[in-house]
């Protein structure tokens, strides 16, 4: 029976090691390429020096799924104080000012919009690949964390990414947390990640180390009365 | 005979591991003066403790005592806080996998006083990240255990070259398993 | 009862022996005298602690089993099945660790065995293997616990009465020691059980390897590994409440209040006191590791103020008979507490934190393994034997002289742990070079622990033929 349940438990759980291609990145400096924004140019050491800078790549052909990511990012500072700037660079090279006008019209944030004529050097410093496929293009969505000194601090990977930002915050604070976790929290792993703050959660697979105490009173239990009958 | 040339230079300096291997051994000798004592008295049969319930409740507490002092003082001294207010002077990433150490960062470019976070992972198995002082005594160590980072925070006092060193069981070439970081 | 008893004796110094060989050998290969290879290393290093915990475990059990036919109807087929499982099982370990190539070390921490260089089949005739050991104890746990509960009560083989403040009946404290540790030891069981299902479904999910918590696997590994070579201990102490009284020709010790509710909560703390080799896992909840220093530190206090004074407070004064038995009984204890001073120092965190995984580690658990609970298991031999007619009051140099070598053995482990020498290495590298030096000397001790325990063994094992061919006919 017990391995009945422990098969129930398996088939809710399906968790793949996710390694940290992030290491490669963590650290780099990034090129200090030219901007232009619409709030006008200006060289990204200038946004970085002020505020660090929280950065993602999107073109604005994009049928859907850049849209998609990015009022799921928008949604997801809604709720939190932000003390660093969000930036949103085309990586198309048919994208102009006038386009990421319209992106802001649509997201209606204060975010900076921009486009750079070196924006291949970045992409290439911080592992952004893509290519064309029917005039559409096939790209990861990356955020990038970058301090004041140009130096990337996290790189995070797809819609899961968004998740991370209270993290990543707290890493571009500086603050000290002993524990972060790569995985997926799934039924029976240790811990569920906590999205509003960024810390772990015990989860349920914690309880799992209980299973032996209780087994145990049950087996007891089961001697005693057994052990009892059988004497009477 | 380097061994006894590092020996030496060990016995002589205050490490935290020589000042624990000396409690330990002043207390196992008062236990086993205490046990000595008590063999001493113990083949003629003529004398008894008079009152042994009252002696028991004294050890009793009095061990209850020392040890809860003891955990006071030394629960604070723990590694999940240490330099936890302040900004790290450097960022280093560690990647464990068999039989290496990946490091990235500011390796070789670490001053005497920096602070340096290590975020320790792995990609295979579990291993350990030992961090050893030129002295050839570890100064620090966490694991790395794969799907989950392990962050640590380190003060390095001295220049020299340190050594990295596997501390959990990992595999036939485990003890093999070396880094290097130069602090000058 | 008298003859599997001397089987089990027979058995297990033999095994025994042949592990402390192994023992000596790879100190001797760390200290670079004769040359091994890293993965005969480590297969060794697998079969040493495996095969020391199998065959350590249930000679302690076979020692409370026989003593406890002096209260109920002791079981003896439960001891029998338990006798030959514990003997397959550690066939097979055999089998898997020198045919098979397994050098994952006794914990087969999850997931090195995917990754170690051992055959497929290895791993899972392992496992198959640590099944049978388990199973085994279990129905002789089971048994055991089920011919106590057959005269005593539960609440009275438990001492509850005493804690409530009723002298009468009372419950020897025997039966409640043994009974605390029964259950224990049926928890680190199950612990394992758990822990071999999870790894069968991963290994039945091979095409989606590693979807086991690592952190999860680690807790249920210890909870099932330390939980169960610290009950083994509690077997021990449970014989040591047996047969000291009778040793200073004293009536036999009574439960009282204090020795109840001592018993009843050791084994509670000890579930807990596991999450010290947690430590430097800092993704473990912060609560959960200062509970194991908290749980690690109030465990032996109850020890100290209950068991060492009481046995402090029989010997004291009167005329003891100081034969073999009881000499090893004294060491063994006096050594427990030696070995608990160096557990408790590393389970402070502050500590641990440039402890963990140095030589301390084997430092303490062979301060109470073979000081400690060998000694015990030694005591009830030599008192075994001496029942059968064999009388050994002029060997009791022996235990004292295999403690004076035994103690320069750990000593090595102690100072190299201090010097922080990593343990698990099959070389040490030059930054620690200290260790290679006191691996010497370990070994060099380590062969006279041998030689004497060999002494006891030969004379020991030849008594033991004697009974169990005496009631052969």
């Amino acid at each position: 029976m017990i391995i009945i349940i422990f098969m129930f438990l398996a088939i809710l759980t399906s968790d793949a090691f996710c390694y940290t291609e992030e290491y490669a990145y963590i650290n780099k400096n990034v090129p200090d390429i030219s901007i232009d924004s619409l709030e006008g140019s200006f060289r990204l050491s200038e946004i970085v020096s002020k505020k660090p800078v929280l950065m993602t790549f999107i073109y604005t052909r994009c049928p859907q799924a850049c849209y998609v990511y990015l009022n799921r990012l928008s949604e997801f500072f809604k709720k939190r104080e932000i003390f660093y700037n969000v930036a949103v660079m085309s990586f198309d090279p048919r994208d102009s000012l006038d386009d990421m006008g319209k992106l802001r019209q649509i997201l209606a944030t204060n975010w900076i919009f921009g486009i750079s004529k070196d924006i291949e050097a970045l992409l290439r410093e911080v592992g952004f690949e893509y290519k064309e496929v029917d005039g559409n293009y096939d790209h990861p969505f990356l955020l990038v964390a970058l301090d004041r000194d140009l130096k990337i601090v996290r790189r995070v990977k797809d819609f899961d990414g968004i998740e991370i930002i209270p993290q990543i915050e707290k890493d571009l604070r500086g603050e000290f947390t002993p524990r972060s976790k790569f995985q997926k929290g799934g039924f029976l792993s240790c811990f569920r990640y906590d999205p509003a703050t960024g810390d772990l959660r015990i989860s349920w697979g914690y309880l799992l180390i209980l299973i032996p105490p209780i087994l145990t009173s049950l087996v007891v239990g089961v001697i005693s009365v057994l052990s009892r009958s059988l004497h009477g | 005979m380097i061994q006894k040339k590092n020996i030496i230079i060990i016995m002589h300096k205050p490490m935290p591991g020589s000042i624990v291997l000396w409690i330990f051994l002043i207390v196992g000798i008062i236990i086993i003066l205490v046990f000595w004592s008590v063999y001493r008295k113990s083949r003629d049969g003529s004398r008894h403790i008079s009152n042994p319930e009252k002696i028991r409740l004294v050890i009793f507490l009095g061990i209850a005592l020392i040890s809860a002092i003891y955990t006071i003082f030394t629960l604070p001294k723990n590694p999940y806080f240490s330099y936890a207010e302040k900004l790290p002077d450097k960022v280093i990433l560690v990647e464990a996998r068999m039989f290496n150490w990946n490091l990235s960062g500011p390796v070789d470019d670490i001053r005497p006083g920096d602070v340096v976070e290590f975020r320790v992972t792995s990609s295979d198995v579990n291993h350990g990240f030992g961090l050893y002082n030129p002295e050839g005594i570890i100064i620090a160590q966490v694991q790395a255990m794969p799907g989950y980072e392990n962050r640590l925070r380190v003060r390095f006092e001295k220049p020299g070259n340190y050594t990295i060193l596997c501390m959990e069981y990992c595999g036939a070439a485990h003890s093999y398993m070396s880094g290097k970081i130069s602090v000058r | 009862m008298k003859r599997i008893t001397a089987l089990w004796i027979i058995t297990g110094l033999i095994i025994f022996q042949l592990m402390v060989i192994f023992g000596i050998l790879m100190r001797l290969g760390q200290a670079g005298l004769i040359n091994v290879d890293p993965l005969r290393h480590f297969q060794i290093l697998t079969l040493h602690g495996l095969g020391m915990v199998g065959i350590l475990f249930p000679l302690a059990m076979a020692g409370v089993n026989y003593f406890l036919t002096r209260y109920v109807n002791s079981p003896l087929w439960p001891n029998a099945t338990g006798y030959l499982f514990t003997v397959i099982g550690i066939v097979l370990i055999l089998f898997t660790v020198f045919i098979g190539g397994l050098h994952t070390g006794w914990y087969f921490l999850y997931p090195l065995p995917y990754f170690a260089r051992t055959e497929q089949w290895a791993t899972i005739l392992f496992l198959i293997s640590i099944a049978i050991l388990g199973t085994g104890w279990f129905i002789w746990s089971a048994g055991m616990l089920g011919s106590i509960l057959k005269r005593y009560p539960l609440f009275r083989a438990l001492g509850w009465h005493h804690i409530a403040g009723i002298t009468e009946p009372n419950t020897p404290p025997f039966i409640l020691i043994l009974t605390t540790t029964l259950i224990g030891v049926i928890t680190c069981l199950i612990a394992g059980v758990a822990l071999i299902i999870l790894w069968i479904m991963e290994i039945i999910n091979m095409g989606n390897p590693g979807w086991l918590d690592p952190l999860l696997m680690k807790n249920l590994t210890f909870l099932f590994g330390h939980t169960l070579v610290n009950e083994m201990l509690y077997l021990g102490v449970a014989s040591v409440y047996e047969l000291f009284p009778s040793f200073a020709d004293k009536p036999p010790y009574r439960t009282k209040s204090y020795v109840a509710i001592a018993w009843n909560l050791i084994p509670l703390v000890v579930l807990f006191a596991y999450f010290h080799h947690l430590y430097m896992d800092f993704v473990q909840p912060l609560t959960f590791q200062f509970i194991g220093q908290i749980a690690s530190w109030i465990a032996p206090i109850p020890a100290v103020a209950v068991t060492l004074f009481t046995v402090l407070n029989t010997v004291y004064g009167s005329r003891v008979r100081w034969d073999m038995s009881v000499s090893f009984f004294f060491l063994g204890i006096l050594f427990w507490m030696i070995g608990g001073v160096g557990a408790i120092l590393d389970a402070t965190i502050a500590n641990n934190f440039i402890l963990h995984n140095t030589l301390w580690v084997p430092a303490h658990f062979h301060t109470y393994n073979l000081l400690g609970n060998v000694f015990f298991t030694c005591g009830y031999i030599s008192y075994f034997i001496a029942e059968g007619g064999v009388n050994s009051r002029g060997m009791s140099w022996l235990p004292f002289l295999i403690s004076i070598f035994g103690f320069g053995f750990i000593l090595m482990f102690y100072i190299s742990g201090a010097y922080s020498v990593p343990r698990r290495y099959n070389f040490y590298p030059d930054i620690v070079s200290t260790g290679r030096l006191l691996a010497g000397w370990g070994a060099i001790f380590a062969t006279f622990v041998f030689i004497l325990f060999a002494l006891f063994s030969v004379y020991v094992i030849s008594a033991s033929i004697k009974i169990l061919w005496d009631r052969g006919k």
